[in-house]
């Protein structure tokens, strides 16, 4: 198997969004029971919602970091030299994204990393604080009041989508689509769609006896 | 999931297994004799016969093992949709036609009656009930995954759960059980996808978004993760091993006609077709949604109990549930039938009653539904994965004997023995090799060319079977012998 291979263990990974006025202001902590050494962190672009400077924390800390685009994905790696002394090691994050539609997904700036529980099978947290009449619509949040939303899952998603009524909000930007995979993709189906009805028409014109 | 959540989704799996059990039941009134209970008295029509066959292939193997595999490698794993389809074409053209002349049970039926030989009975019922088991325990582990991911249960009792509901209604209903379970199966599956794919896409921000977001992550992703080869390699083991694939005979020896098989056949490209596409769609949006799961095979269990608004979520789990006790239930019915018809009936009490066989039938459903829960419970890798091995020692020991069997005269008892038991220690000898490629082969490969090989040289040089046993298979065989 491929995927990310590094993994570590930890006790919290909980992220805040509080969105107020067209903003999202995001708070993620993250805290590993070894010292899986410097990391790098996250987050998936998309379309209506800037993410503002990152402010990278780590026991009170600012950490340097450098920051690295490959396309729609942006990259913070940790430059400061992690004590490999350290026998746990933790993260703060924080930044503001900037909303310009009321139908949009806030990204969440998470640790590249797999991380795996080391106790309870659930480990991330996500709540939301949205304005009156506001939904999620992904991922699956539970409402536990008029305003606030949480949810517990196995892994910490890339983004929530949310909806909201969002006055004057402008945003005809789309993040660029690659279209090689999307040939790719159509070509596929178009394969698959094919057989069937060529099939039949073979199957059917075969004599019954033989 | 919320209590009230999990509680809905425990009262849902408790109506399919009420639903399960009064088709069982309703079977079980039918199936007095064993052709009803292995075979549904030959009564299958071209929908049902083709949901049968799309519900045997479409296991746990794809609805979590395939979701997982697009997850963490991509695109590239769908193209064995196509190459696999080739393998029931050569089922459509060389296998059904000629296996629905003989009114068998099993597919030992056809070596037995084929080579006339009670040997490549008893060999082809041992080989085959090893292949499934392993087969079998994939189901299990799916199963025991979901259940430990959204109903909080240990693995090991997840997994005794998933081989309790599996056992019980194939215990009920055998192969009536089965079909139509089968089409609940297609429907819901299909009704999954159809609900639960345009939300997921629009969400995560549509076919092109996800591609640049895939590419980025990886390039692979969006082009060649597995290469031409490996797609190739895979994609032939399990789509040639379908066409002699002993639950597939079986469900082929359960249609009322030739033709209903080609168009069952036909039927079943269909409901593959929207299923494939769901089950890649599910896996790149998922690796977008949630990019940093700790098991690939966890992204269907996550998408259905996180992701996904409720009641679709919902319908995606349940959809899993029936995947993998639907296909453990075939799988399983095919081991037991192994077990009780072939190896009890024919070998060693071949004057039981029709009463015997049934009852016999049943202990082994139970019986051989217990050696893959331990195989289950050791998590011997990703599901696909067994799947796949499991595919590859299959067609290792049966493609050869079945589809050039059917199709050569020549073909003698001595060459179907050698070429089932060398194909199958050539491919587990590839396999332990633990590197891909040995001497440039997959391990299905070089199965399938030893296999071949001893197929046609130890036929060549040992006495031809009698013109009683080629008759059934070759209507206009006379006398002598010939390709």
């Amino acid at each position: 198997m491929s995927a990310p291979a590094q993994r570590t263990r930890a006790h919290e990974a909980a992220v805040a969004i509080v969105v107020r006025e067209g903003r999202a202001s995001v708070q993620g902590r993250f805290a590993f029971t070894g010292n899986p050494g410097a990391l790098s962190f996250e987050w998936l672009e998309r379309a209506c919602a800037t993410v503002g400077p990152v402010r990278l924390e780590s026991f009170g800390d600012a950490v340097p970091y450098a920051r690295v685009a490959t396309g729609p994905w942006v990259r913070l790696h940790d430059t400061s030299a992690v004590d490999p002394m350290r026998d746990s090691l933790g993260y703060h994050v924080a930044y503001d994204v900037v909303l310009r539609s009321g139908d949009v997904s806030i990204p969440i700036v998470l640790p590249n990393i797999v991380l795996t529980p080391r106790r309870a099978p659930a480990l991330a947290t996500v709540s939301i604080d949205l304005p009156q009449g506001a939904r999620v619509t992904l991922p699956r949040m539970t409402r536990v009041s008029a305003t606030r939303w949480t949810a517990r899952m196995t892994a910490l998603p890339s983004a929530v989508r949310v909806e909201m009524d969002l006055p004057n909000a402008q945003c005809a930007a789309a993040v660029a689509g690659d279209r090689g995979f999307t040939v790719v993709f159509w070509s596929l189906v178009a394969t698959l769609v094919l057989w069937v009805p060529l099939y039949l028409w073979w199957a059917n014109r075969q004599p019954d006896a033989g | 999931m919320t209590q009230a959540q999990l509680t809905t989704f425990y009262v849902a799996v408790g109506i399919y297994i009420a639903i399960v059990c009064g088709i069982g039941l309703r079977a079980y009134r039918k199936t007095k004799s064993e052709e009803g209970f292995l075979v549904a008295g030959r009564s299958l029509g071209p929908i049902v016969g083709g949901a049968t066959l799309m519900a045997n292939q479409v296991s746990a193997g794809a609805t979590i093992g395939m979701v997982g595999f697009h997850y963490f490698s991509g695109i590239s794993y769908a193209w064995s949709w196509p190459i696999v389809w080739v393998g029931w074409v050569v089922c459509a053209l060389f296998v059904a036609p000629k296996v629905r002349r003989l009114k068998g049970v099993t597919l030992p039926d056809y070596f037995a009656t084929r080579f006339d030989s009670n040997a490549a009975r008893a060999v082809s019922a041992v080989f085959i009930l090893i292949a499934y088991t392993v087969m079998l325990s994939a189901q299990y582990q799916a199963g025991g995954l979901l259940f430990t991911l959204v109903g909080g249960l240990s693995y090991t009792k997840a997994v005794l759960l998933v081989a309790g509901i599996t056992t019980m209604y194939t215990f009920l209903g055998g192969m009536y059980s089965n079909a139509y379970v089968g089409v609940l199966k297609a429907a819901m599956l299909i009704g999954c996808y159809v609900i639960a794919v345009p939300f997921l896409i629009k969400h995560v921000g549509g076919i092109d978004t996800i591609g640049n977001a895939l590419h980025s992550l990886d390039p692979r992703l969006t082009g060649n993760w597995f290469g031409v080869r490996q797609i190739l390699a895979i994609s032939l083991a399990i789509g040639l091993g379908l066409a002699a694939a002993p639950y597939e005979i079986s469900a082929i020896y359960a249609m009322q006609s030739r033709k209903t098989v080609r168009q069952a056949i036909g039927y079943s490209f269909l409901f593959q077709a929207i299923i494939g596409i769901g089950i890649l769609l599910f896996g790149l949006s998922m690796r977008v949604a949630v990019p940093h799961l700790p098991d690939p095979d966890l992204a269907t269990p996550m998408l259905g109990m996180s992701i996904l608004p409720f009641w679709i979520g919902l319908l995606v789990l349940l959809a899993a549930v029936v995947t993998f006790t639907r296909t453990g239930g075939a799988i399983l019915l095919t081991v037991a039938s192994a077990m009780s018809h072939d190896l009890y009936a024919k070998l060693i009490a071949p004057n039981a009653s029709e009463t015997a066989k049934v009852a016999a039938g049943r202990i082994g459903v139970v019986v051989f539904s217990v050696i893959p829960v331990a195989l289950a419970l050791r998590q011997l890798s990703l599901v696909n994965w067994i799947v796949i091995y499991a595919a590859k020692i299959l067609v290792s020991f049966l493609f050869v004997p079945v589809v050039i069997g059917l199709n050569w005269k020549r073909a003698t008892r001595a060459g179907a023995l050698a070429a089932m038991i060398g194909g199958l220690v050539t491919c587990l000898v590839w396999l332990a090799q633990r590197r891909p490629y040995v001497l440039g082969l997959d391990a299905a490969e070089a199965g399938v060319l030893v296999s071949a090989a001893l197929f046609f040289g130890v036929s060549m040089i040992t006495k031809p079977v009698s013109n009683t046993s080629l008759e059934i298979f070759f209507p206009n065989h006379k006398t002598g012998v010939g390709g």
